[in-house]
This record gives structure tokens, sequence and C-alpha cells, in this order.
């Protein structure tokens, strides 16, 4: 659970571009959805655990793992994974902790995928 | 109801358009992802994503390939697998379903709630390509199947001679007719037809010559009714004409159009050209209050019967109290 934010690389491109199908323009789009989709994700799992709704916590936290795990991104993938037994365990004290670092994880990610490419 | 339209319309075959698949998933990031991967291969692509909106979509598009993902809002993968399995449809639908690496023991629940196939996530694109690949197999087969059912029915439902339906058939589609003339309280025609002099014919040319007579008038009759009328062989040389939604006066004209037409003919048999002539007897169910298919088969058979005594090569119509006779000469 207390795992550093990854390492600057946080997705295997190689991977994801397969993902997409080869297609760089594709993984782009992809890419900037899932960083759309995965910051109001993480934003409803803190609310959810706030609230105590474990089973809805556990099912967005699922969907976010296999969303992350399309896109070749292990790190936040397993880190939803954890989020998701927090949740089975209705744990939240854990499912907070993890809610920040998911953020944090994703901050890496945006700042690693906008960042120019260097010459 | 009887149906003169070709067996493969009941179903989209798998070779006959690009197969649109379903793809069900709330996570928009895969379904994208699959929706692009599917179309590049070739196939229609229709998303939902929750269980509700899929099962509206197989209903309304009668889908016949899926890939669900085991985890949805509404209703998940696999109470949609059950749902699709219960009802009973036409075709089938070929389930793929989706479910997370570590959640392996859903795979025995999804495979026994009617699911084809599996497949974890994250999806390996070539594996799912070669699990379609199964599937149109297993859809092509079922295709076969039903045109075969449904050549089987065809054929069951015709008279192998003539080609007009059977007799069980006709006097069906004659059944179900009088339903519909009842509730809509509209008029319904029969005439009864009979070759004059038929077994005249057997007994001169042989039985062979008598088949190629027949059928040479059956063909003069088939394409001298409108497609919603329909003739059926209703046994030896005896004919059976039934005309939905159809009046007296015209059920008349109808007939006498037939009697002409069959007149008119020179028919080519082994043993040369034969010259050949009917008689009809026709009866509407107007005449009657609350006519039974017994009633109006008797009705028309009693006026055939009056056309026979009086000379042959007649229309008669059936009047409650006695026929009415019409007569032309050709």
């Amino acid at each position: 659970m207390n795992k550093q934010v990854s390492s600057p690389s946080p997705l295997d491109k190689r991977a994801a571009l397969r993902a997409a199908g080869g297609d760089p323009a594709f993984l782009d789009e992809l890419i900037v959805l899932y960083l759309k989709d995965a910051t109001k994700g993480i934003a409803r799992a803190g609310s959810l655990a706030r609230a105590g709704r474990f089973k809805d916590l556990e099912k967005e936290a699922h969907r976010l793992k296999g969303a992350s795990l399309t896109l070749s991104l292990p790190i936040l993938a397993e880190t939803f994974a954890d989020l998701e037994a927090a949740a089975r365990d209705r744990n939240p004290q854990a499912a907070a902790q993890l809610s920040k670092r998911l953020s944090a994880e994703l901050g890496a990610l945006r700042r690693f995928w906008t960042a120019p490419a260097k010459p | 109801m009887l149906s003169d339209r070709p067996s493969t319309r009941i179903f989209k075959p798998v070779a006959s358009e690009p197969m649109t698949v379903l793809v069900a998933d709330d996570d928009v990031l895969a379904a994208k992802v699959l929706e692009k991967t599917l179309r590049k291969w070739g196939f229609g692509v229709v998303r939902a994503k929750n269980g509700e909106e899929a099962w509206e979509q197989i209903e309304r598009r009668g889908l016949r390939l899926a890939i669900l993902d085991w985890m949805m809002p509404k209703m998940d993968g696999v109470q949609l697998c059950r749902k699709v399995r219960r009802k009973k449809r036409a075709t089938y639908t070929y389930i793929i379903l989706l479910t997370a690496r570590d959640y392996f023991d859903d795979i025995i629940r999804g495979l026994s709630a009617g699911a084809d196939d599996y497949m974890t996530k994250p999806v390996n694109l070539l594996e799912l390509k070669a699990r379609l690949q199964t599937g149109l197999r297993i859809l092509g087969l079922e295709d076969k199947l039903l045109v075969s059912r449904q050549e089987i029915k065809d054929l069951a439902a015709h008279d192998s001679l003539t080609g007009l339906w059977n007799r069980s058939s006709i006097l069906e589609f004659l059944e179900d007719e009088l339903d519909k003339s009842r509730r809509e309280r509209s008029s319904i025609g029969v005439i009864m037809i009979d070759v004059d002099h038929f077994k005249r014919i057997n007994d001169t040319f042989g039985h062979a010559v008598g088949d190629q007579v027949l059928t040479r008038i059956a063909n003069c009759l088939k394409v001298n009714i409108r497609r919603y009328n329909k003739i059926g062989r209703y046994g030896g040389d005896e004919m059976v004409v039934v005309l939905p939604d159809c009046q007296s006066s015209h059920l008349e004209k109808i007939a006498e159009r037939l009697r002409v037409s069959v007149a008119r003919q020179r028919f080519k048999t082994e043993r040369g050209i034969l010259k050949v002539t009917i008689s009809c007897g026709g009866a509407t169910s107007e005449s009657f209050h609350h006519i039974t298919l017994r009633q109006l088969l008797q009705a028309s058979d009693k006026a055939l019967y009056e056309a026979k005594a009086k000379g042959r090569n007649l229309v008669v119509m059936f009047k409650p109290g006695r026929a009415k006779k019409r007569t032309k000469s050709v």
C-alpha cells in the first residue's frame, strides 16, 4: 500500500501502442480519454469511500483497473486492484490512502504524456 | 401461416453481410479499443454501456455475436447471458464473456450461465480474433441448419408432383384465413377445381401423361392467381384455390379467368399436344353467418359437382339453396 509514485515512465508505450492497434493518434485519443475518465473516477472513489459505499467503490475500482490494464498501465492497474481489495475489506483508511496515491500516479502519467518529446 | 418467402429471410446469414458485434462494457476505453479493432476486421459494432442497454440492443437488432463484460451496471454479464438463453429466439446469439484475470472462478459461473466462450482482460486482440472466428464458424453451422430445416419444411408443405401446396398446407392456410376473415368481418373465397375427364386421359395415354397434364394445369393456374391467393392440390386431379378478402362476384370472375386460361392452352405431353378443360365450383363465406372450413369446402364442392353434372368446362357459384351456373364456351 505504501508504494512510491511510479518511475518517470508510467506507461509501457510499446504495449500501449499495441493495444491501440499500432495507431499513435488512436493511442493519444485513448490516453486523453483515460486521463479524463480516471480523474473523475478517482474523485468518485474518494466520495464513495467517505460515504462508506464500499460495494460501489469496489465496482468503480474494478472498472478503472480494467481500463488501466487495457492501456498497459501496470502501476495504476495494481493500485486500482489494491483499492478494489480495500473496498472489499471495507477499509476506509486504506481506500483514502490509495485514492491519494492514485491521484499522484495519474498526475505522473499526465505529465509524462503531455511533456514535449525530447529531441 | 404459410409463407412463399425464401427460407433465408428468417435470419441474417453469417456470410450475407458484415456481422454486427455487440460490445457491452462500461469501461469506455476497453469498448473503444474493441470497437476500433472490430471495425478494422470488417465487423459492424454496436456498443452498450450497461447490461440493460445490451439486452435492448440484442432484442431490437437480433444480434448474433456479443462480447459482454462481466461487471456492468444495471445487469451484469452473467445475468444477461441467462436472460438471452431463457428467451426463445429464431437464431442463436454467440456470447463471449470478458472477465478480469483474478476472477478465475467467474469463468465457471459464466459458462454455466450460457456464455459460449470467455476471455480475460486486458483482451489479447489476436486471441479475440481467433475466438470470434470460432463464433462465426458456429453461427455459420447454425445458418446451414436453419436453411436445411426450412427446406425440409417447404418440401413437406408442397405437393411433389405439381409443386402446389399440399392438402394439409392449403387447409391450414384456409383455416388461418377463415379465422382472420371472422375477426376482420371480411369474406373469403374458395374455388374447387377438377380436371374434366382426367380418368380418360390416364386410361388413354397412361399415368405419365396424366401427371404431365396435371403439372401443366397447375402451372397455368399458378400464373393466373395473385400472390396473396394460394392454390393447393386437394387430392387426385382436384385443386383448391383460397382467396382471402374476396367477394362472390369477384370470385366468379377469377374462377372464370382460370377456366378460360386452361381451356385456351394446348398442353404439350410425351403423347402429343392435348386440349384439356377444367370445371370450377366457387363459394364464399359471405353467404353464411359463421361458416366453418368444412362447410365452405362442402359448398364449393357442391358447386363443382353441379358444374360437372351440367356438362363440364363450367364455373358454378354456390348459392344457399341452389347453385348458380355460369357457362362460357371457348
